[in-house]
């Protein structure tokens, strides 16, 4: 069903089926309510006039692991990793607890793959040269391939580092 | 067009055009789907009032290159910005996120941001990222803006340095109107 612009009426005209089909039902099949599918969802804009249901997604793996891949790579514990269904764009927060073993930078990113494919990048890392624990969190709001993405953190450590990194999360509103 | 609330029908009566136009038309014309025209993929439905709304859609800026100040009052970088310019209510959601440090060990280094259009509002600490000492971080803060004056806001990061150097880079700012 397809938004119409509704109709005016004009007094003394019959309003047939076809009309209420047009411009009651099928105007009202995408609005807000008609779209709302289940609890904790959210609405937003497909295009003109075009609703759709977005659900966010959110992992984690707690284990601490480590790596000293000067590369981005997967820890011994894969992700966490976040599959939803996007929009031509998508919010996504990355943290995690990590340190260096040395005054050399750790990261943690994550890649994109699925409809959209983007390696891990350092744009989008949390990053530290710093040898005593610490949080942070990074922030990016993608330009996606609409349909379904899967969004996996990845880590690395520069030069002789060793990172180390625990309670690591991964969280999306898909948009 | 404006929102009524609709009308109970009863039976035995005619729903005229004036209702019709009334109850049915002018309040489809208030909705989310109606209200999607400008072809945007992702934007939200705000209240403007009540029984009315408007169309929101989140905005980001950033600029990646690595500068530095040691300006001890908040100032642009040699490349301005980031810089978001978004239609909002009174409220927005603001994400700040940079890699940054400080020459010195026993300084930080801040990101705020100011606003200014239809608000004004100048950066400070309380709404910023902050670091302290030598060693770098990469990492976001988040500050919910209340209080604006609805309409065009621009949102434009700044940065002070309460000693020594600072330096900052890959410098993201987003915003989620609503």
């Amino acid at each position: 069903m397809a938004w119409t612009s509704p109709m005016t009426a004009t007094e003394n005209t019959i309003w047939t089926s076809a009309q209420w089909n047009t411009h009651v039902r099928d105007n009202l099949n995408e609005t807000q309510a008609a779209k709302a599918t289940a609890a904790a969802r959210y609405i937003v804009t497909n295009g003109n006039n075009t609703l759709a249901e977005r659900v966010p997604g959110d992992a984690v793996v707690a284990t601490q692991q480590t790596t000293t891949s000067t590369s981005y790579t997967n820890l011994a514990t894969t992700g966490p990793a976040v599959t939803v269904t996007t929009g031509t764009k998508a919010l996504v927060f990355a943290r995690c607890t990590f340190d260096s073993s040395n005054s050399n930078s750790v990261y943690a990113s994550y890649a994109i793959s699925g409809a959209t494919t983007t390696s891990a990048s350092d744009n989008w890392a949390v990053r530290s040269n710093d040898t005593t624990l610490l949080s942070a969190c990074s922030v990016k709001l993608h330009t996606l391939n609409a349909g379904s993405n899967t969004f996996t953190m990845q880590y690395k450590a520069l030069s002789t580092a060793t990172g180390t990194f625990a309670n690591r999360r991964i969280t999306v509103l898909p948009l | 067009m404006v929102w009524t609330v609709p009308k109970t029908a009863a039976d035995g009566e005619t729903l005229n055009a004036a209702e019709y136009n009334m109850y049915v038309r002018d309040n489809l014309l208030e909705t989310h789907a109606a209200k999607a025209t400008s072809g945007n993929r992702g934007a939200w439905f705000c209240g403007t009032g009540p029984n009315a709304g408007a169309e929101r859609m989140c905005a980001e800026n950033e600029v990646l290159t690595s500068q530095s100040s040691s300006s001890t009052s908040y100032v642009n970088l040699s490349t301005v910005g980031p810089t978001v310019t978004v239609n909002t209510g009174e409220r927005a959601l603001v994400f700040l996120y940079c890699f940054h440090d400080n020459s010195l060990s026993n300084w930080s280094s801040y990101m705020s941001y100011a606003v200014s259009g239809a608000t004004t509002v100048a950066a400070s600490d309380d709404t910023a990222l902050r670091r302290q000492g030598n060693t770098n971080m990469q990492d976001m803060t988040v500050h919910l803006a209340m209080g604006l004056t609805p309409g065009s806001n621009t949102f434009q990061a700044k940065y002070r340095v309460a000693g020594g150097t600072g330096t900052w880079a890959v410098r993201r700012l987003i915003v989620m109107p609503f």
